[in-house]
């Protein structure tokens, strides 16, 4: 790893370091998360984008540590919270992370509710669980965080079930009920997939905003480029449980230097130009079980075309561009990054 | 545009709703289902029976006597030498026939007057307050005779519902036997509940090994043929003891051979409650096991269960009364449901006495009402049908 390139860790709020998350299933040991190290810094938002199955999601639940024992392991690597290895901690001191210190937002608006309670009593439930007050106290606390993601009405909607309210609505109470305790981090995993556009643009200012006021630090996964570019500071693009390229947002969407990356914006449709084909990336993500040989993402590769170095020699994520002041450095997987570098993406 | 959406739903809250839980809307579904109201009413005034039995039932349930035995019941009487008179009965006393069959004779010369809240045998009301009185019955002066001055021969009885063998008063039994009957399956039921849902629960949510381990056990009190298995416990325990040993010994024999299946059906449900988001996310605010399982797990259960105890209540009452039929279960003098009906496996007692199976009666009643209420609230708390009702 060429994690020296980067400048010293200033105020680094977390840092996750060769990550490897393993499920051993029946058929063998699924790679979902093979090695990946990035860092976040205090106030920051950093995007974690790739397609679906490339360990994203897998992730941040290795993060909070609540991937699914049996079958999932976290195999190896570090996870520091403010110098703290999440790993070393025990269950109970874990507990007391989760939620309070960092807190997350689920994909599901629809499902990440208990349809048994009220909202109001769930958000009621969240702070109670970390903060010494009573209950009216938290009932206070609710309502005014439901006033703080907008949500009309929120004194009555507290006593809402989460049959009553709309999508949108119930992401904007997940977030509340998130903020509940004043994270430092928050995560978000595809917290505007099921939304509908208009929504899903409402909750992301509504995130910048609160980013803005709480001074926290977000993890933004998406697979949603235009998401991307609109609301992170840094991009750490994953494949097949690797991550293949990492750089500022500016300097990614200026300038992809991995081919995957690449793909990714040829695939997005553009405005201002008449009828392209979009440019789908041909294939699929490989099966965690079996990565191909080499670089796990040359059976799908338009810069490979069966050169030999590519499906003999896996390659290494390497500083192209060193980090400068507020800028961290531009990193790639790839053995051609330079070619990459050299291809027209029109945005 | 977000302030315009935000004018929108305000307008939209312009109308409130009102906020009702999801067993609110069940309950408005189950309103609607006239079989199951009337079953619950059904249910409501047996219970309310069973409460006031004390004082309901004329006799005590050991008040015998022998001079009465298998006395039909008892007409009681409006009209007296053509005029309408207060209630009365008369005393009767029976010879045999040809055949050895009982041929009742009444005194006709001494009418007996029923009287409302009478005096009679001592209780405690609601095993609470020392009584002596009576919805109705024959003040025990007048029914021997002693105010009219005639010769004290055989006493008048109130049968309504007909006597036994032993002369007792079957109303009476009945009203006191329903103690047994009624209870024995929302006690039973109550233990099934906890045991399957703690086992449930945690066979569920932890998974693995312990999921192993758990469910082969149900599996191993399934195996086993719930009838024999009840007999096989229940003659392998002193034949001798109380009835309320014997009860406390039903209860739980038959809690033991119901909480597995039930486990089974709990476990399934967590197992998939388990993986929904809204778990995930309590995980990620940092909930403890335990107030996930409690919290978000098992209300969530919570509407199968209620559907799948109420029709389980049955069961438990079929079961005492087998179990009692058989002598295996409440003992004479104490009476229950099913050892009243202990009388009637005699075809010719049923044929001459036909009044002794009326506990049969108040069985299938009781278990039909269970079953159309169990009915009613598994289609009111569908969950399905309650989310089309919401949105």
């Amino acid at each position: 790893m060429t994690h020296e390139t980067q400048p010293p860790a200033a105020d680094g709020l977390l840092e996750v370091e060769e990550l490897r998350t393993y499920f051993d299933i029946d058929e063998g040991t699924a790679r979902a998360v093979d090695g990946v190290s990035f860092r976040l810094s205090r106030g920051r938002t950093l995007g974690l984008v790739g397609e679906s199955g490339c360990g994203k999601s897998v992730t941040a639940l290795s993060i909070l540590r609540l991937v699914p024992a049996p079958p999932g392991r976290i195999a190896s690597g570090r996870i520091l919270f403010e110098g703290r290895d999440l790993l070393r901690l025990s269950a109970e001191e874990m507990r007391q992370v989760r939620g309070n210190r960092i807190a997350m937002v689920f994909q599901e608006p629809m499902t990440s509710l208990n349809p048994v309670f009220t909202v109001g009593s769930q958000i009621i439930e969240a702070i109670l669980f970390h903060q010494k007050v009573t209950k009216a106290e938290a009932r206070a606390q609710t309502v005014q965080l439901l006033r703080r993601v907008h949500l009309p009405a929120s004194e009555e909607r507290a006593d809402a079930y989460p049959h009553q309210l709309s999508g949108g609505m119930k992401q904007r109470v997940m977030i509340a009920m998130a903020l509940a305790c004043r994270p430092d981090l928050l995560i978000a995993d595809e917290p505007t997939t099921a939304l509908d556009v208009t929504v899903a643009a409402q909750i992301l200012d509504l995130l910048k905003e609160l980013q803005a006021d709480f001074g926290m630090s977000v993890l933004l996964i998406t697979h949603d480029m235009g998401v991307v570019a609109e609301t992170t500071d840094e991009v750490a693009v994953m494949y097949a449980g690797e991550l293949v390229e990492s750089a500022s947002t500016r300097a990614l969407f200026s300038q992809p230097r991995h081919p995957y990356t690449i793909g990714l914006f040829r695939s997005l449709p553009s405005l201002g130009r008449a009828q392209r084909r979009l440019a789908a990336i041909p294939g699929a993500v490989p099966s965690p079980l079996r990565f191909p040989a080499g670089c796990r993402f040359h059976p799908r590769c338009f810069l490979s075309r069966g050169r030999e170095r590519c499906r003999q020699e896996e390659p290494q994520l390497r500083a192209l561009v060193l980090a400068t002041a507020g800028e961290p450095a531009h990193f790639s997987r790839c053995h051609f990054a330079e070619e990459a570098a050299e291809v027209e993406v029109e945005l | 545009m977000a302030r315009e959406e935000e004018n929108a739903e305000k307008r939209v809250e312009a109308a409130p709703r009102p906020s009702l839980a999801l067993w609110q809307l069940g309950l408005r579904r189950l309103r609607r289902h006239r079989l199951a109201v009337a079953a619950f009413w059904v249910l409501v005034v047996l219970y309310l029976m069973m409460l006031c039995a004390d004082f309901l039932a004329p006799y005590h349930y050991d008040n015998e006597s022998r001079q009465h035995s298998y006395s039909p019941p008892t007409p009681v009487r409006f009209v007296r030498d053509g005029r309408l008179s207060r209630p009365y009965v008369y005393a009767r006393s029976y010879t045999f026939d040809e055949y050895r069959r009982r041929v009742w004779v009444e005194d006709r010369s001494r009418p007996v007057p029923v009287r409302f809240f009478v005096k009679g045998d001592a209780y405690r009301l609601l095993g609470l307050f020392p009584a002596e009185r009576h919805l109705f019955g024959l003040d025990r002066a007048e029914a021997s005779g002693g105010s009219t001055g005639a010769a004290p021969g055989v006493p008048a009885r109130l049968y309504l519902l007909g006597a036994d063998a032993r002369g007792r008063d079957l109303l009476s039994r009945l009203l006191y036997g329903s103690r047994v009957s009624l209870t024995i399956g929302l006690v039973g039921v109550a233990m099934t509940f906890v045991l399957g849902l703690l086992v449930g629960g945690i066979s569920g949510y932890f998974g693995g090994r312990t999921d192993v381990v758990l469910m082969r056990t149900c599996e191993m009190f399934m195996m086993i043929p719930g009838f024999y298995l009840m007999l096989a416990l229940r003659s392998a325990l002193p034949p001798e003891m109380s009835s309320v040993e014997v009860y406390v010994l039903l209860v739980a024999i038959m809690s033991l051979i119901g909480w597995a299946g039930f486990a089974r059906v709990v476990r399934g449900m967590v197992l998939s409650i388990r993986n929904r988001e809204y778990v995930v996310a309590a995980q990620a605010s940092g909930a403890s096991h335990l107030a996930i399982i409690v919290r978000h797990v098992l209300p969530n259960t919570a509407s199968y269960a209620i559907v799948a105890l109420s029709l389980s209540i049955p069961g438990y009452i079929l079961g005492e009364s087998a179990l009692s039929m058989l002598g295996l279960g409440i003992q004479d003098p104490h009476a229950s449901w099913g050892n009243l009906l202990k009388e009637a496996m005699n075809v010719a007692q049923i044929r001459f006495h036909p009044w002794i199976l009326l506990p049969g009666v108040c069985i299938f009643v009781t278990v039909m009402a269970y079953n159309f209420l169990g009915d009613g609230l598994r289609d009111a708390f569908d969950p399905r049908g309650l989310t089309r009702e919401a949105g």
